[in-house]
């Protein structure tokens, strides 16, 4: 039987129980969204007493579906001050999946300035104090060693870094992936949700778990094996991802206009070629050493885009090293060296902030004149003044809002205060109606999956016209949300959406598992239930559709090299979710 | 007054075609001489890329279908498939796509390894692991690796004689060896 477990902080009590009828169809944002809309107050204040934090696998977490692990984690966001999900590659979800734990709330919060350790395994959850020796400015990989030694190796690990001990809004949460090394729930600060609530790190040991129960496994057997080689199949997913990771991106997104740089104050850089996926794939390849091109980041990956970066020596510098990252510190803020912003992108990971966030609050901050422009080793320490903290550090770590707010800027690329990721929305229009208007703020992943056909609603967008924009980023929002609810990894996508036999066998899947009926039309409408529910708590938290816009300095400052600017008007962007 | 006509273009590669534009050229970009207007097909065949491998191109920083005119002046970037993400809608490449004969399609893929000898070898490796479309035989391998067939005198998948066209299997071992005497 599943179970549904509450641990209340301000009385330091566990409580065990059933999943409540309503969440027993739901996994992922489905449920961490449906949660947060019934019992976190929209009015509370995120850092209080009344926010909830939850960590729900998705629907397919645990099976051997391929790419099925991701972890969904929600609560308000102290960031944007809206609802909020966010997910992770990693060990976690799989664990707790198999130990048929469908949700574990965080809620209250400790009188008393101490931190803890949840350790969930089979007999239960207990409360530890947290060691003190991770306490206090230890980064995470320090972290992960000391909660290894004392639980096991192979257990499981959520951690609130140094970030999220200080409650700094852009903190992330941070799990262990199968090598020790880090993947986050990046974006939306809910580390310091989980800092609040002085939960330090979660600590999950499956061992003797009884699995998950399929209803029928031999439809699901033969389900994941089309799913898997729907996926193999696709160069996307099946090559591309592997050899350059989503770093792949660089080139593409430079060539197309609409790389943000200085601040997104153009949309192309001319040293692309020293940070592009094609040049780490070259580094890591002449390296050798500890470098690996291709691994994933859960049991089970087929996709396995992340990777191992060495420095020239041949050591490992740093895991998941993410187009965004790259894009955010070697464009928008103008560092050169690939080697640095691997540097930095591991003491990102080690402070547990989020990178998009961050790289795009440096960028705000260099144009404030904080930091100098492109100089690596100036953010380097910047992040690192993170774990003390110093009062740049609180300042970087609140995010881009703050920072262009302290410096005076009208510059400022955020929605609902969460920063604009990396495709400049002036020459993509489609991605701009997507940060406008997704509950989850400026957020690239809110629109990545289309459900559906997609010649039907993107076969003939042109990324500078306003044509077929709206339609494409509704479909883009709904299929992402029915997505994220199944526990699958985003880029699942390209399986789905340009092979059919893809996309019906992740259905499939799901009804093997749970023994229904399900049709593509009642995924959409997960999809479009979710979206509703979120953007319902928004409402009731104080949004309203004026918070559905891009920075008012995109209309009128054009973006090099197509010179194009943000022309929707209000009641076009009010469209995407008028369904 | 009187503007010089930029005679040249710019060329870049993305994925496998980085390297294989670094190693063939020497630089990225290149800076590739025009005269003339030219499609992207026939560009891709001047230079040496098989048009199969390219999914859409770019030019001037717009993602346009294989058969679109190159002018001189132009900035031009070569794409396999693989861009991943909501980009392929949002930059347009199903929209350009659907009737060019590059048009991606999911291609059955086998994995082979190939043994060259004796003077095969030459400037190439020794043993590689290929990519190749299901239904390939020995004769797109050569074409490939650029040896003529009257050198490639015998053929052997899995170590049994075999022919230019024998149909090759994943995971098969194709061998091959010049005309080679003595006794």
């Amino acid at each position: 039987m599943y179970k549904f477990i509450r641990v209340d902080m301000s009385s330091l009590s566990v409580t065990i129980g059933e999943v409540p009828e309503k969440y027993v169809g739901l996994g992922g944002r489905a449920l961490t969204s449906g949660f947060v809309a019934d019992e976190v107050k929209p009015t509370c204040h995120p850092l209080g007493k009344n926010n909830k934090l939850i960590f729900a696998p998705g629907l397919l977490s645990g099976t051997s579906a391929a790419n099925s692990g991701r972890i969904s984690v929600g609560a308000k966001s102290p960031l944007t001050g809206g609802i909020k999900e966010s997910n992770s590659g990693g060990s976690f979800a799989q664990k707790m999946a198999k130990m048929g734990i469908k949700a574990l709330v965080i809620e209250g919060m400790p009188k008393e300035d101490k931190f803890y350790v949840l350790k969930m395994d089979g007999n239960g959850v207990t409360i530890d104090e947290a060691p003190p020796e991770i306490i206090g400015g230890p980064g995470n990989f320090k972290a992960i060693e000391v909660l290894n030694e004392k639980y096991g190796d192979k257990v499981g690990i959520a951690l609130a870094g140094p970030a999220g001990e200080y409650r700094l809004a852009a903190a992330n949460i941070s799990f262990k992936d199968p090598e020790g090394h880090i993947r986050s729930a990046g974006r939306g600060g809910l580390g310091a949700v989980m800092g609040s609530k002085k939960v330090k790190a979660i600590v999950i040991d499956d061992t003797g778990a009884a699995g998950v129960p399929i209803a029928d496994p031999d439809k699901f057997k033969a389900a994941a094996k089309v799913f898997a080689k729907a996926l193999l199949d696709h160069p996307v997913s099946g090559q591309a991802l592997a050899a350059y990771g989503t770093n792949v991106l660089v080139n593409i997104i430079n060539e197309a206009g609409g790389l943000p740089a200085n601040n997104f104050t153009s949309g192309r850089i001319e040293h692309h070629d020293n940070i592009s996926g094609e040049t780490m794939n070259a580094n890591i390849s002449e390296r050798g050493g500890e470098g690996k091109v291709s691994h994933g980041c859960h049991a089970g990956c087929v996709i396995r885009c992340s990777q191992w970066y060495p420095d020239k020596q041949g050591k490992f510098i740093t895991s998941g090293f993410e187009y965004e990252t790259i894009w955010g510190l070697g464009a928008d803020a103008g560092i050169k060296d690939l080697d640095i912003i691997a540097y930095i992108d591991r003491a990102m990971d080690d402070v547990g902030i989020d990178s998009i966030e961050t790289a795009v609050a440096v960028a705000t901050a260099m144009e404030g004149g904080l930091l100098p422009w492109g100089d690596g080793e100036a953010v380097l320490d910047a992040v690192k003044q993170m774990a003390v903290p110093t009062i740049l550090g609180r300042l970087l770590g609140s995010g881009t809002s703050v920072v262009g707010k302290a410096c005076g800027l009208f510059r400022v690329p955020v929605v609902k205060d969460q920063a604009i990721p990396a495709y400049d929305p002036r020459p993509i229009k489609g991605i701009g109606l997507t940060y406008a208007t997704t509950p989850m703020g400026a957020d690239h992943t809110a629109g990545y999956c289309i459900s559906g056909n997609i010649l039907k609603v993107g076969g003939d967008i042109d990324p500078l016209k306003k044509e077929g924009q709206i339609a494409y980023s509704r479909a883009m929002q709904i299929g992402t949300a029915a997505i994220d609810s199944t526990g699958m990894c985003l880029f699942v996508y390209f399986g789905i959406a340009d092979n059919p036999d893809g996309h019906q066998a992740l259905i499939d899947m799901i009804n093997a598992q749970y023994g229904l009926s399900l049709t593509s039309t009642d995924v959409d409408k997960l999809g479009e239930s979710v979206l509703k529910i979120e953007r319902a708590f928004n409402v009731e938290a104080g949004f309203n559709n004026a918070h559905d816009r891009l920075p008012e300095f995109f209309e009128y400052e054009p973006c090099a090299p197509h010179n194009s600017l943000w022309d929707f008007t209000p009641e076009e962007v009010d469209e995407v979710f008028n369904f | 007054m009187t503007v010089e006509m930029n005679k040249t273009i710019e060329v870049r590669g993305f994925l496998h075609l980085d390297k294989i534009f670094r190693t063939k050229f020497g630089t990225i970009p290149l800076i590739h001489p025009l005269d003339e207007p030219i499609t992207g097909i026939d560009l891709a065949k001047e230079l040496g890329i098989d048009p199969k491998e390219i999914e859409v191109i770019f030019v001037n920083g717009f993602v346009q279908a294989l058969d679109y005119e190159i002018h001189p002046g132009d900035r031009v970037a070569f794409l396999p498939p693989g861009c991943p993400g909501p980009y392929r809608i949002a930059l347009g490449f199903y929209g350009k796509n659907q009737d060019n004969e590059a048009n991606f399609k999911i291609v059955d893929k086998i994995n082979v390894t190939v043994r060259l000898f004796a003077t095969l070898r030459g400037n190439r490796e020794k043993e590689t692991l290929m990519e190749l479309p299901r239904g390939s035989a020995p004769k797109d391998i050569i074409q490939l690796l650029e040896i003529p067939p009257k050198d490639a005198a015998i053929i052997m998948i899995n170590g049994r004689g075999a022919s230019l066209d024998s149909t090759l299997e994943d995971k098969d071992t194709v061998s091959i060896f010049p005309p080679v005497g003595g006794g």
